[in-house]
C-alpha cells in the first residue's frame, strides 16, 4: 500500500510545503494539490514542493481539461518534470459543474474530453510527431514541446461515476476514485475491472487510489468532530444513488444543502450524522484508521490517499498517522 | 533581531519542545501571512534540512516569525517558559 496526502492550497502557500515536507520525512509516498481557479495556483506549489522535497511523487489531484487545454497541462507537468525528474504524476478528471459554470464553461462531453486529454498529454510528452483529431481537441502537427522529457509522467484519472472509473480502468496510469467507504470502493472497483479487462490490461497496471476525507486523532471525538465540515459538503455534493447505499435520507442531504448555501454553518454541521461521518470519511484513532484502511486495500485499494480535513490539527495529524498508521503497512 | 546570546540561553531542556509550540504558532496563526516571503522559504529551507527545530537559526527564525504573525501568542508561551530576557529581546 502506498500514502499520498491532498492539500487544497486555499492556506498560504509555505504552510502546505511545511506539511509536504513533514509528510515526506515521515514516509508518505505522493502528495496531491487540487486545482481550482479560486486557489493559490498548483503548478506554483507543486514547484515550491517539488524544491523543497527529495523523494516524494507530486502532481495535480486533479486539473480538468475545461479550464486548461491539455497542452497547457502536459506543458506544466513536463517543466515540473524537469525540476522533480521521475516524481511527476497527472491526476485529471473532468472537473466540478459547477466551479466551471462560474466561469462560463460548460461540462460537454466529460467522457469523451477527458480520454482525449489523456491522450494528448501523452503525445506531447513523448513529443510524437503528427496532430491530434479529437471530438473536443484538435491539435496540429506542430503541437510540439521544444524540449526532451526524460521521465514518463504517468496519469490518473480522477472518477466517481461507472464510465468514468471503466474509462480510467481502461486508460490510467492509475484512477483515484473519490470515496471512502468500502460499499463505494467495492462497487467503483466493479467498473475498474471492467474497463482493465475491456482494454486487455491487467489491474495491477493500474494504481487504484482511494482519495478519501480522512480525520485522524488519539480521541475518537475529537476526530469526529474535525471530520463534521467536510463530511456535510461531501454529503450535501453526493447524488440520490449514493445517499441511498448508505440509508442517509435525500431530505436530510438537501437539508445541509440548504444550510450551506445559506451560510447556517451550526444547521449544517448540526444536521451531520454518525453514519454520515462513517459513509464519507476515515474518521477515528489510528486503530480505527488501520482497520478501515485494511478494509480498502481488501478491495484493491494500492494507494490511501489521506485527504481534507486530515485531523483537528493538520501538522499533528499527519505526524500521528505517518508514526502510527503508515509503518502498519510498510513493515 | 535576536542576539546569539539570548538564543543560547534557553535551556537545552525546553528547545524542542519551544520551538514545536512556536512552529504550531505560525502554522495556526491568523495572520499568517505576514510572515516575510524570505523569512518564509528560509524556514522551509531548514525544515527539509531538518535543521529547523534543533539549530540556533531555526529557533531564532521562530521565534521572529512567530513574533510577526502572531505577538500575543508568542508573549503567552515566552511567560509560560519564564523566558522574560528573550520575551524583551523579541517582542521589546
Amino acid at each position: 500500500m502506498r500514502f499520498g496526502i491532498e492539500f487544497v492550497p486555499m492556506d498560504l502557500y509555505w504552510r502546505t510545503v511545511f506539511y509536504t515536507i513533514q509528510a515526506e520525512k515521515l514516509g508518505y509516498d505522493h502528495v496531491w494539490i487540487t486545482d481550482h481557479f479560486n486557489n493559490r495556483n498548483v503548478y506554483v506549489t507543486l514547484t515550491l514542493i517539488a524544491n523543497y522535497t527529495e523523494r516524494i511523487k507530486l502532481g495535480p489531484g486533479v486539473t480538468n481539461p475545461y479550464l486548461v487545454h491539455p497542452v497547457m497541462t502536459a506543458q506544466a507537468v513536463a517543466s515540473l518534470n524537469e525540476i522533480a525528474p521521475g516524481r511527476v504524476v497527472c491526476g485529471i478528471g473532468a472537473g466540478d459543474r459547477t466551479t466551471l459554470e462560474m466561469v462560463g464553461l460548460e461540462m460537454k462531453t466529460p467522457l469523451r474530453a477527458v480520454r482525449e486529454a489523456v491522450e494528448i498529454i501523452r503525445r506531447m510528452v513523448a513529443r510524437e510527431k503528427g496532430g491530434y483529431e479529437g471530438r473536443v481537441f484538435r491539435t496540429t502537427g506542430g503541437a510540439r514541446f521544444n524540449f526532451k522529457v526524460q521521465q514518463p509522467i504517468p496519469i490518473y484519472i480522477g472518477a466517481q461515476g461507472p464510465k468514468m472509473l471503466r474509462l480510467a480502468g481502461s486508460l490510467g496510469d492509475g484512477v483515484l476514485i473519490n470515496a471512502s467507504h468500502p460499499d463505494d470502493i467495492a462497487e467503483a472497483m466493479k467498473h475498474v475491472r471492467e474497463g482493465v479487462e475491456r482494454a486487455g490490461r491487467s489491474l495491477s497496471d493500474v494504481d487504484v487510489a482511494a482519495y478519501t476525507s480522512l480525520s485522524v486523532a488519539e480521541k475518537e471525538k475529537k476526530a469526529r468532530k474535525a471530520a463534521i465540515p467536510v463530511v456535510a459538503f461531501i454529503v450535501a455534493g453526493s447524488p440520490p444513488q449514493i445517499l441511498e447505499r448508505h440509508g442517509i435520507p435525500v431530505e436530510a442531504a438537501e437539508g445541509i444543502k440548504r444550510a450551506l448555501a445559506e451560510r447556517r454553518w451550526a444547521d449544517a454541521f448540526g444536521a451531520v450524522t454518525d453514519e454520515m461521518i462513517e459513509a464519507f470519511s476515515i474518521c477515528g484513532t489510528p486503530e480505527t484508521c488501520i482497520e478501515k484502511i485494511e478494509a480498502l486495500s481488501r478491495m484493491g485499494v494500492t494507494q490511501f490517499v489521506a485527504g481534507s480535513p486530515i485531523g483537528p490539527k493538520v501538522r499533528g495529524s499527519i505526524d500521528l498517522f505517518g508514526r502510527e498508521v503508515i509503518p502498519h503497512f510498510k513493515d | 533581531m535576536v542576539s546569539e546570546e539570548a538564543i543560547r540561553g534557553i535551556p537545552g531542556g525546553i528547545r524542542g519542545e519551544l520551538a514545536t509550540r512556536l512552529v504550531d504558532l505560525l502554522l495556526e496563526a491568523k495572520e499568517g501571512v505576514k510572515l516575510p516571503s524570505s523569512k518564509a522559504k528560509r524556514l522551509l529551507q531548514l525544515w527539509s534540512l531538518g535543521e529547523l527545530l534543533e539549530s540556533d537559526e531555526g529557533l531564532e527564525l521562530l521565534l521572529e516569525g512567530a513574533a510577526a504573525v502572531d505577538p500575543e501568542g508568542l508573549r503567552g508561551i515566552l511567560d509560560e517558559y519564564g523566558l522574560e530576557r528573550l520575551k524583551g529581546e523579541v517582542l521589546g
